[in-house]
């Protein structure tokens, strides 16, 4: 899609990027109904409060569908986590047998581990490797300075992979 | 934008990175996306015709949603036994409800023989309600003060917010209620008898719309338990206790001492 040829009209930016929100989302939760909730939140946001001095659509966007979905993620961890008595009943991430491959186990243990990081370093991690923005386009979408990002991303690093050595070790025989 | 930046990451964390990435090329990922962008549009042009004041799909945090179920739940608890019946003796069982300091309940669904959640609720006079859900999680619906106060135990944290009106608060649930107070249905008395807390139980059974309703009240026509059906194999038991004596602090609104102030989403 040409950046330049498309307003800032919110149902042609819609037209033009819904697809890039819903993936970026959708990479974040694996599950496309919440993927959607956050497609359809993003540029609801943008009908309401029409944002100034946008840069570049696709990265402002992809951000909003990452924050959106780290905080969906949160939210599912969060909730469940002080409902025991409910947690048997759980939602599994997606109907289409999220867990039915050693592949799809290892997504799901990522957006885990994900939804117990700080949320600062979730966004950062989310925009960084499931959405490939750079360090320049991570702080304007977060309003951090680009030294600020690279201590966040090196602290997501660190965290991740200490909680995925856990997992590991409790799956371990 | 598409690159991945792989190189930052060790062995491991690259892996699942990448695993979250390859469920992208699934064509009903593709399916989906078509799917959801037609919603999109849609749902836009719907939101642009009725101007400014669209309900958000997914703006409501963590709190709000267990709030709206807390609501849903305690809805349920306090509408369901305001049941009227058309005779006199049913009226004794019946004025219970209407009259009381405070009511205590037990409230367990059970699927067959397994209970699969087991909560109690508080209500007062003033129409203040609080769910506790095991250990960890309690809801105060203050009415009254039009607000709804979530505390987590275990972090020690209070989130205060008001009564969502999406999830049918308590002006719902009361108007709910009051279609129940006006309903003149038959309420049959049971021959068989029950032992409830060591009480001979009489019971009455209730038909409704959504179900039937089996009401046990003492020699006195204290109300003990019920229990509704609803079809299926899903049930609810509530147990009663009547005018309990309970610490004003228990039914507040207020933040408990102790515990930290959490704005909604936040940490």
């Amino acid at each position: 899609v040409a950046e330049f040829a498309v307003s800032d009209a919110p149902e042609a930016l819609a037209h033009h990027y819904g697809p890039l929100v819903f993936k970026a989302a959708y990479r974040v939760l694996g599950d496309a109904a919440l993927a959607e909730d956050v497609q359809q939140d993003v540029f609801l946001r943008l009908l309401e409060a029409p944002p100034s001095d946008v840069q570049s659509w696709p990265a402002y966007l992809s951000a909003s569908a990452v924050r959106g979905a780290i905080d969906v993620l949160r939210r599912q961890r969060r909730w469940w986590r002080v409902l025991p008595l409910w947690s048997a009943q759980e939602p599994t991430a997606a109907p289409s047998a999220e867990h039915d491959s050693i592949a799809r186990q290892q997504a799901q243990q990522l957006r885990d581990a994900l939804a117990a990081l700080p949320r600062r370093e979730a966004q950062c991690f989310g925009l960084r490797y499931l959405q490939g923005l750079d360090i320049g386009e991570i702080a304007q979408a977060l309003a951090m300075s680009e030294n600020n990002v690279n201590v966040t991303l090196h602290r997501a690093r660190r965290r991740l992979e200490a909680r995925l050595a856990d997992t590991a070790a409790e799956i371990a025989p | 934008m598409n690159h991945r930046f792989e190189d930052e990451l060790s062995a491991s964390l690259k892996d699942r990175v990448d695993r979250m990435n390859t469920a992208m090329d699934d064509t009903a990922v593709e399916t989906a996306a078509d799917a959801a962008q037609a919603r999109l549009l849609a749902r836009l042009q719907k939101a642009q015709k009725q101007a400014r004041t669209l309900p958000r799909a997914t703006s409501r945090g963590w709190w709000a949603v267990a709030a709206s179920a807390m609501i849903a739940a305690v809805a349920i608890g306090i509408a369901v036994p305001m049941l009227s019946g058309n005779s006199d003796a049913f009226a004794a069982v019946q004025a219970h409800f209407r009259d009381f300091k405070t009511l205590s309940m037990t409230i367990t669904q059970r699927f067959g023989n397994r209970a699969t959640q087991t909560t109690r609720t508080v209500v007062d006079a003033r129409g203040v309600l609080r769910t506790d859900v095991g250990d960890q999680l309690s809801v105060i619906v203050d009415a009254p003060r039009g607000r709804v106060m979530t505390l987590l135990h275990e972090p020690r944290q209070a989130m205060i917010a008001p009564i969502p009106k999406a999830a049918s608060g308590q002006q719902a649930a009361l108007s709910w209620l009051d279609e129940l107070r006006a309903f003149k249905g038959e309420a049959t008395r049971l021959d068989e008898t029950r032992i409830i807390d060591s009480r001979t139980a009489h019971g009455w059974r209730l038909k409704l719309p959504g179900g039937t309703m089996t009401l046990w009240a003492d020699d006195n026509d204290l109300p003990l338990a019920m229990q509704q059906t609803g079809g299926g194999e899903l049930a609810i038991d509530y147990r009663f206790v009547f005018d309990q004596e309970i610490p004003a602090e228990y039914l507040s609104s207020d933040a408990p001492a102790g515990y930290m102030s959490v704005a909604p989403d936040e940490d």
